[in-house]
């Protein structure tokens, strides 16, 4: 830390998960690390943590318990988003099970064209959970090493990390303080929402964390990225050239993928939404059921599927290497699978 | 009849050569496809010599063997294979430099920042030492040990992986032998036309010597250089890298072995390029890479047999290329492997990897039908993506110096340098950072490994190294040196290991 002030100002619960991963794992920064929390309406309000929660908790010293007890949590196996064609989950965890370097929807693809078979997202335990256990006991998912995100209370989340900060230094103050005329950086944790003209990304003495209230969990995934992006690019606060333009490439590439999602979740059509990497997405899905990943992703493979599924997209043919797997095997195999998520569904009814 | 819809099934893959890049394929569609009615010819013609591509490998090569079916054990004794746990670089950043790009980590991360920036704070410590000391293949390379490691991941014994150095020339009939095993008919003939089909632009045959044709759905062209089908049907076009890897010529020459058996590939830089050897069980493997603009043939190949460490083999064999890849590996109904699809010197050993990742990627987006526009296209993009990080990185060799005795190495140090390396390197000259990708062959630890190995010192730290005390960072250093040397000390000899494992008659 070269001197100066880091300012950090926006909504209190983006406010607080910058600052404490900024205050935790840059203990330079100390006082020198100003947050400017401004409350936020609506008491109640839920916040999703996606299943980078137990690394980052982890490393800003706090337990998955304590956070749950604190903020009021819960366990939660998927993330439901508004879609064109209603709510949606996505879960976070795997579909089946891959076999042989081959994904389970190729399997599903064949079995499926000599009995007909469930729904391919039915075959999802996380979803089949989720629907039979209201409330899912964290020490279980725990041990099922099954990932898993947590459902917070905003405002008490918020709090809790506030306290994090200020335990290593961090000054808070109210939002209605200007920025401090000494700040050598304003990590402005709203301005994306505020200028249309704002993009997310650093520019001078300005970093712009991106927004997204509309996706559960992405919100709270763009304000830990961008931490940790500048903890892992700024050995100090100059910030030249090359290291703001590799945060702004980075925070540029975040926001394309997220906005990939965004267009197949919501467009009414998602071909004609003119993206180049999501085009390659729906066309090798629909070609052969494979889905291809850029360098930079948001989403994890399980929720693409299960998104592009969604929206009606199929493959035309699975691959080759399911053929491999003989057919008395392959059925035996699926019939397994369907029993294990019966039995889910049977031990919520009895329970 | 030749069948030139699209919606025709693809059950005939022929593939043009035999070699490296040819069996590897066979083997490769054979184990994993053979029993879903596929049928794979293979046609090589013994009066056509091969290349033998790649005598020192990467890691991944177990992963294919594995994947494929090899015994370990078998595949090295039929190819008189050693094992290899990292290259030796010496003379890059200076006359006189050495340092190991290992198949591992260095140390251990810690709260999420990269183990090198905490050594970087006290670099130049006698105390602290070379980064080379916490990597512990680094330490076995230096002592000529070996051991499998371990998948404890608690285990210092788990933070490294392998792979071999072998004889390209058995290499091939290894895999062909398990290619055959699987189903692939194998035909002597040498191609002297290839039909076409008009209208769709499509090889469906070969015509061979004998008058005897060969009809195929898909065709792998694993004739190197030349490009038989790829370029010499397709015209499929060539990218040209020698503006930044400007080494077009390769002498070549085996040699006896002498002195221990070592784990490692080495690559010394010359005056005008760099020489390999390769220690295989049966004797060593030697060849010199330079450009021919800033050195003679003649100079190139007193400079290999003038270091050879025993008597010579055979005569010294001299090979031409062009860097660089074809502008599709995969155009219409031909595929192109191996050579045929580009070439990137072997300096850090990928012309293997190249092979590989070529059949793995066409087994999992292998089509159906001739309407696979877009299995071709991701193909091609992926390909492409490999190509150029593993380019990016050799450049990074040549550029990342301070020799400046040759007009060569002060043409390579002040050159240009793609942007996509120029921002890399400015980086991580700043501050210790390495940009990672998902995708591409070598990650974080190997550009920490040749940037700091070729002296690329970075100005600062990540900042989160200063949550820890300036003590407590020492001490692990210490106990971490101290951890990597002993258990490297536990190690056995490479050569009794490989003696023992491959029952493997290792030359004295």
């Amino acid at each position: 830390m070269t001197g100066g002030v880091v300012a950090i100002a926006g909504p209190a619960h983006r406010v607080a998960i910058v600052g404490a991963i900024l205050a935790k794992g840059w203990p330079s920064l100390g006082r020198n690390l100003v947050l400017m929390p401004q409350s936020t309406a609506g008491a109640g309000v839920k916040l999703i943590a996606r299943p980078d929660h137990l690394r980052v908790h982890a490393e800003i010293g706090l337990s998955v318990d304590r956070v749950v007890q604190d903020a009021a949590g819960s366990g939660v196996l998927s993330a439901l988003y508004e879609s064109a064609i209603g709510p949606l989950r996505l879960p976070f965890a795997a579909i089946g099970a891959s076999r042989g370097g081959v994904d389970f929807q190729h399997y599903w693809a064949r079995a499926n064209a000599i009995r007909p078979l469930r729904d391919l997202p039915d075959f999802s335990i996380a979803l089949a959970l989720e629907t039979a256990v209201k409330k899912l006991p964290l020490s279980g998912l725990m041990k099922a090493q099954m990932p898993f995100g947590l459902s917070l209370d905003r405002d008490r989340y918020a709090q809790l990390l506030l306290g994090v900060a200020k335990g290593s230094g961090a000054q808070i103050v109210p939002s209605a303080h200007s920025v401090p005329s000494e700040a050598v950086l304003t990590i402005d944790c709203d301005g994306e929402r505020r200028s249309a003209k704002q993009s997310a990304g650093w520019t001078g003495q300005r970093i712009t964390v991106a927004t997204r209230d509309d996706l559960p969990g992405i919100d709270w995934q763009l304000c830990v990225n961008a931490a940790r992006r500048l903890l892992s690019l700024a050995s100090n606060l100059d910030g030249n050239d090359a290291v703001q333009c590799e945060y702004s490439r980075l925070s540029a590439w975040e926001g394309e993928r997220i906005a990939d999602m965004h267009a197949v979740l919501i467009s009414a059509d998602p071909h004609s939404a003119g993206r180049s990497a999501l085009s390659r997405k729906l066309e090798l899905f629909a070609a052969c059921g494979r889905i291809p990943t850029e360098d930079f992703e948001v989403f994890s493979h399980p929720e693409w599927l299960c998104a592009l599924w969604a929206r009606g997209i199929r493959p035309r043919r699975f691959d080759r290497m399911a053929n491999v797997l003989p057919e008395r095997e392959l059925l035996k195999w699926i019939a397994a699978l369907e029993h294990q998520i019966d039995q889910i569904a049977k031990g919520s009814r009895a329970a | 009849m030749v069948v030139s819809d699209t919606a025709a099934k693809i059950n005939r893959v022929v593939i043009v050569g035999g070699g490296t890049a040819g069996w590897m394929t066979a083997a490769g569609l054979a184990s994993m496809l053979g029993t879903t009615g596929l049928k794979i010819t293979l046609v090589e013609s013994e009066a056509i010599g091969v290349v033998g591509v790649g005598e020192a490998t990467l890691p991944h090569l177990k992963l294919f063997n594995d994947t494929i079916g090899v015994n370990e054990a078998e595949f090295m004794a039929a190819t008189s294979a050693t094992f290899k746990l990292g290259i030796e670089f010496v003379n890059w950043g200076r006359k006189g430099d050495s340092y190991i790009h290992p198949f591992g980590e260095f140390g251990l991360p810690n709260a999420g920042v990269a183990f090198h920036h905490y050594w970087r704070k006290f670099a130049g410590d006698p105390q602290v030492g070379p980064l080379d000391d916490y990597s512990l293949p680094v330490r076995a390379c230096r002592m000529g040990k070996f051991q499998p490691p371990s998948d404890d991941p608690r285990s210092v014994l788990s933070t490294y992986r392998y792979a071999y150095q072998f004889d390209a020339l058995q290499y091939a009939p290894f895999m062909r032998s398990h290619a055959e095993a699987r189903g692939v008919t194998r035909l002597e003939g040498k191609v002297t036309d290839v039909a076409m089909d008009a209208e769709s632009g499509r090889v469906t045959g070969l015509m061979l010597e004998d008058g005897r044709r060969v009809d195929g759905d898909l065709f792998v062209d694993c004739t190197g250089f030349f490009g038989l089908l790829i370029e010499q049907q397709m015209n499929t076009g060539y990218d040209d890298w020698s503006e930044w890897l400007p080494a077009d010529r390769a002498v070549a020459a085996p040699c006896r072995s002498k002195g221990p058996l070592l784990p490692f590939t080495r690559a010394t830089a010359n005056d005008a390029g760099w020489s390999w050897r390769i220690p295989l069980q049966h004797r060593t493997g030697n060849g010199h890479v330079y450009s021919s603009h800033f050195l003679s043939d003649d100079a190139a190949c007193d400079t290999l047999m003038g270091n050879l460490e025993g008597e010579a083999l055979a005569d010294p064999r001299f090979l031409r290329f062009v860097t660089g890849k074809r502008r599709k590996l995969w155009n219409r109904n031909v595929v192109a492997i191996g050579l045929s699809g580009g070439f990137l010197e072997p300096l850090e050993s990928t012309s293997i990897y190249l092979i590989q990742e070529g059949v793995s990627k066409l087994l999992e987006l292998f089509p159906e039908t001739h309407d696979c526009a877009v299995e071709t296209a991701e193909y091609n993009r992926w390909m492409d993506l490999q190509f150029e990080r593993i380019r990016d990185f050799l450049i990074l060799h040549y550029n990342a110096t301070e020799r400046d005795d040759t007009d060569f190495w002060n043409h390579m140090r002040t050159m240009r340098v793609p942007d996509s390396l120029g921002e890399r390197l400015s980086l991580f000259r700043d501050h210790g950072h390495v940009s990672a990708y998902e995708h591409g062959l070598f990650l974080v630890p190997s550009w920490i490994a040749v940037l700091i190995g070729q002296r690329v010192m970075p100005a600062d730290v990540d900042a989160r190294t200063g949550g820890v005390e300036d003590a407590h960072i020492r001490k692990h250093l210490s106990g971490l040196r101290s951890h990597m040397e002993s258990a490297a000390q536990g190690m056995e000899d490479h050569a009794a290991y490989l003696s023992r494992f491959a029952n493997a008659k290792v030359a004295a």
